[in-house]
């Protein structure tokens, strides 16, 4: 609950995150969960309930795209890769939080 | 795929979006389980142990959804099917409500309809858009006649703004009212005289020949030729297609005609035309004016109409037209003119235009009032649904449903419903507005002119309709929605069930009930005003006598007469009349009391400011013929006439504004454009001589201008038993001296025919409109009460169980029922006579304060909701206090 509720606070974070995460390549609902993980140290567990709305929302403004494939042990599986526009969304994200993270750090430093 | 293709996708694909996501959900729980088993659990727990870290499918999916585009209209979509499943169980409600929207609807937008063929819609024309119609209004000359219409323009102007814009194809001008009679018909038929380029300018489509060549309106010499409207060719001459080329005689002219114009077109005027006439000929055509000069710079008496240029916008044409009313503007010292435009309609000139504007907000309003009350009742309907539902509603917002979706749902419900009235209601709209349009033509006034305009409906029409429909289902939806659902309702809702204490939910009725009361107030105070002027035109004493006064009208200078031919005309006219077994009294006059003519000038006392009066010109023996007294001096005489002496009677009130306090005999007055100045030879009694409910009754009598007898038009005939051979022998006196002139006779009663037709039209609507609150309004009073009583059982039977006298329960029911009632028609009356000023032009001399009415309709309407309060709450008290009680 707790952890839902701070992704809840940083809904941006979630969609900065999920973009991260498929940026080497393309991932599956519960790979880019793992993956999400596996950057934030475990600090971040997305939960389906987030995941899934997140996703779907995020590839109906175009900046994921989707397909059906196999997974690593073939099961049928949804992958979604990252479009142009998610490439450009990504970039865009990233130095809004570099700028927020700095001037967030500033804050508490001074 | 883009946004659309998503929306596209979601509302239409839905199978195939919830299949995937099923899926895709389900792949994730099993890739979770061949984790879970990889990383050494069992299967069946493993499985297990990922269903539990997913949580509810559904809740996901339903997360998903919430955020995938087109959700408000699936929402939309999902509300509406609710609401027509939940309102297909409960037709009667339905059928109630739908009627009652209908209605609203449909008579609103009938209303608008008729305005807007009136106002807004462009005129029936190709290419209509691009006419522009121009209006001046003129400041800063003193010399300046007006012919109907203060907003018209002179010849010369005419022909300046034709020749210097660098805005319009064509500049065309017309003159819309005259008569003429055509080859002796006896009756008298419409005609426009316009400009050469009238009908290039228009291009209405041609049924047979042409407009008019420039060599036909060089005015002298030029062949008099006319185009005739399709409707007058197919009476008169039973579209005979030799037509053309055909010479027809207009006042005795003969004319030739060169055109017929197709069906449908009437002019530009709302006036019918029968034909039409080249400016040049207006001579011809004017009949009592022609001796005006309507070449002189200083009359106005043509409206413009223009057709835009391909690509100059309206801005640029006022722009340019300005700089020519500048230069115009110029050549006279203190002149100024400012100019409108605006896009041709059927009704241009801003004076009608404001004042039919101001009739028709005010009937909206009317007719917006009534939909209001049906609204409310509407709306009671809807709460009283909404607290039967409160544990479905309740169960809604308990399991999650936000307040807003909730209330969204129950709007969706009023606007379905609304709908359904409001599409009802466009239909009954687009028929009923002709046949309203017509049921008041019907009830004109027989001398009315022949009014031509089609009633249809546009896009206009249909978005009133429609934003009408959206306010009334919003006005009765949502406030039931916001009550049913307030956060406290439940409980609210029991502890007012069992109390004895009166709720605020009941508040919110009050107010309905409250609002429906002061608006039924306003409604019915309005038509009791308006019928207590109907009376007063019928039964009222203008001052004089009517009874027994015929009239004689006829019109000299239409077929030709000069002044002298006039003179004898007139004169042995009056001979012959006196003759006629049965007449009495014969007393020839420019014009009639309380009649269609009116003449209106300025006269000056000494130093004292100018008065503006009507004024007569009337034959000795006037004053005895009708019975008003002549207070102080004498009538005129037939010498006085003879000699041409410049003498005057004037009423009371004039000569009082004149010399206040002073004996007005013997004194003098300036009068006419060369000040001549004219002695008061007598003082008549105050009367409504010039119009019907003037407090202003100022009036000045002259002695005919024996220098211009073509203007004398009518003689008055005091007479003794039956009416009609009189009528015939006066008719018989005048063809006896000219066989060819068409002569009427008329009671001088029938004067007050167009006074009571204005009446009864707007007494009637007035009061079709007050009754149809009225009984809207006690409806609801009833059903409020109804209700609250069938609520209140249980406490009405404690009390009488307690032992409360059935009296004094009954009396605190209706105490109750009536607050708001009270409260609201305090409200009502003194928002009606705030705003009953605006009916002043319509009442005839009865005060829109009128006390009759301010005391009568209040207590009516009071006594009529103390028996609608009293109904329902006797049958609550003849239920036995035991079975009252058991039934909380």
């Amino acid at each position: 609950m707790g952890r839902q509720q701070r992704s809840n606070l940083l809904q941006g974070t979630l969609d900065l995150l999920i973009l991260k995460a498929l940026a080497l390549g393309e991932l599956h609902g519960l790979g880019i969960s793992r993956r999400v993980e596996q950057m934030t140290r475990g600090t971040f567990a997305v939960k389906p309930g987030s995941l899934f709305p997140a996703l779907h929302r995020m590839e109906e403004a175009g900046w994921l795209s989707s397909r059906w494939g196999e997974s690593e042990n073939n099961r049928k599986a949804k992958f979604y890769e990252l479009t142009k526009a998610g490439k450009a969304q990504l970039g865009a994200e990233k130095s809004e939080w570099d700028r927020i993270s700095v001037a967030i750090q500033c804050a508490l430093e001074s | 795929m883009n946004r659309v293709g998503w929306l596209w996708r979601n509302l239409f694909r839905r199978r195939a979006v919830e299949e995937d996501l099923g899926e895709e959900i389900e792949s994730y729980v099993e890739m979770l389980t061949e984790e879970k088993v990889a990383a050494g659990m069992p299967r069946e727990a493993a499985r297990r142990a990922a269903r539990v870290e997913l949580g509810s499918a559904e809740s996901v999916k339903e997360a998903v959804r919430s955020v995938s585009a087109g959700i408000l209209l699936r929402q939309v979509w999902q509300d509406l099917r609710f609401a027509a499943r939940t309102l297909k169980g409960q037709p009667g409600f339905v059928l109630v409500s739908v009627i009652t929207i209908a209605m609203g609807v449909g008579i609103n937008g009938s209303i608008f309809s008729i305005l807007n063929s009136l106002l807004l819609r462009p005129l029936p024309m190709p290419h209509s858009g691009e006419l522009v119609s121009m209006y001046q209004q003129l400041s800063g000359v003193d010399k300046r006649a007006y012919i109907s219409g203060k907003y018209r323009f002179s010849l010369s102007e005419y022909e300046r703004y034709r020749d210097s814009n660098r805005v319009f194809s064509g500049l065309a001008a017309y003159h819309p009212e005259l008569g003429a009679v055509v080859n002796d018909d006896a009756r008298e038929t419409q005609v426009q005289a316009v400009s050469c380029n009238y009908f290039n300018v228009l291009q209405p489509a041609m049924e047979l020949g042409r407009g008019f060549a420039a060599a036909e309106c060089t005015g002298a010499g030029a062949p008099n030729v006319v185009v005739l409207s399709d409707a007058f060719w197919r009476r008169e001459f039973g579209a005979d297609p030799s037509i053309l080329g055909r010479t027809i005689k207009v006042n005795r002219v003969p004319v030739t005609v060169v055109g017929v114009a197709a069906p449908g077109f009437s002019g530009t005027d709302m006036v019918e035309a029968s034909f039409w006439a080249p400016l040049p000929m207006m001579k011809q055509l004017s009949g009592v004016m022609r001796d005006i000069d309507f070449t002189s710079n200083q009359i106005s008496w043509l409206e413009l109409v223009g057709r835009r240029r391909d690509g100059v916008s309206t801005g640029e044409v006022q722009a340019n037209l300005a700089v020519i009313a500048k230069a115009i503007d110029h050549q006279e010292p203190k002149r100024s003119t400012v100019l409108t435009t605006s896009e041709a309609t059927m009704l241009g000139a801003p004076n009608k235009r404001k004042a039919l504007m101001g009739a028709g907000a005010v009937l909206l309003i009317a007719v917006g009032m009534v939909l209001l009350i049906a609204c409310a009742n509407l709306a009671n309907l809807m709460l009283a649904r909404a607290i039967a539902r409160s544990k479905e509603i309740a169960m809604r917002l308990a399991l999650g449903a936000s307040r807003s979706r909730v209330v969204r749902q129950l709007v969706t419900e009023a606007l379905l419903l609304a709908a359904m009235g409001g599409v009802l209601g466009a239909v009954v709209a687009c028929w009923s507005g002709a046949a309203l349009f017509g049921f008041v033509l019907a009830h004109l006034p027989a001398e009315a002119p022949p009014i031509h305009l089609e009633i249809h409906a546009d896009w206009r029409v249909v978005g009133y309709a429609l934003g009408v429909t959206v306010l009334t289902g919003v006005a009765f939806g949502l406030l039931p929605a916001l009550r049913a659902t307030r956060p406290d309702l439940n409980t609210l809702l029991k502890r007012e069930g069992a109390g004895l204490t009166a709720g605020s939910q009941r508040a919110g009725r009050g107010v309905l009930v409250g609002g429906q009361v002061a608006l039924c107030m306003v409604l019915l105070l309005a038509s009791g005003l308006l019928v207590r002027a109907l009376l007063r035109s019928q039964t009222v004493d203008p001052g004089f006598t009517m009874q027994n006064v015929a009239v004689l009208h006829y019109d000299l200078g239409r077929v030709g007469y000069s002044k002298a031919e006039a003179r004898a005309f007139n004169s042995s006219l009056s001979e012959k009349l006196r003759a006629v077994p049965g007449i009495d009294g014969v007393v020839p006059a420019l014009g009639t009391p309380l009649g269609d003519r009116h003449f209106i000038s300025v006269f000056k006392a000494g130093s004292q400011p100018e008065q503006v009066s009507p004024y007569l010109e009337v034959a000795p023996g006037f004053f005895s013929l009708l019975n008003l007294p002549i207070l102080r001096g004498r009538d005129f005489s037939e010498g006085d006439v003879a000699r041409g002496a410049k003498y005057m009677i004037l009423s009371e009130a004039m000569a009082r504004a004149l010399w206040p306090g002073e004996d007005p005999l013997g004194k003098v007055v300036e009068y006419g454009p060369e000040k001549a100045k004219w002695e008061v030879i007598g003082v008549a009694r105050d009367a409504e001589v010039g119009n019907l409910g003037d407090s202003d009754r100022k009036f000045v009598y002259m002695p005919p201008d024996r220098a211009d007898e073509l203007m004398m038009q009518t003689v008055m005939v005091h007479y003794r038993g039956d009416y009609g051979p009189v009528s015939n022998a006066m008719i018989a006196s005048g063809k006896g001296i000219d066989p060819a002139l068409n002569l009427t006779v008329t009671k001088l009663e029938e004067n007050l025919g167009p006074y009571q037709a204005i009446s009864r039209l707007t007494a009637g609507a007035a009061g079709i409109l007050g009754f149809a609150a009225l009984s809207l309004a006690m409806i609801g009073l009833y059903g409020t009460v109804a209700y609250g009583v069938s609520r209140r059982t249980g406490e009405i039977g404690l009390r009488l169980a307690l032992g409360a006298r059935a009296r004094d329960v009954m009396s605190m029911l209706v105490r109750q029922a009536m607050r708001p009632v009270a409260i609201g028609a305090g409200a009502g009356v003194l928002l009606c006579a705030g705003v009953s000023r605006v009916l002043a032009g319509l009442l005839f001399g009865v005060s829109p304060y009128d006390a009759v009415t301010f005391t009568a309709v209040p207590g009516l309407l009071v006594g009529i909701a103390c028996v609608a309060a009293w109904i329902p709450a006797r049958r609550a008290l003849k239920v036995d206090p035991a079975v009252a009680l058991r039934e909380n």
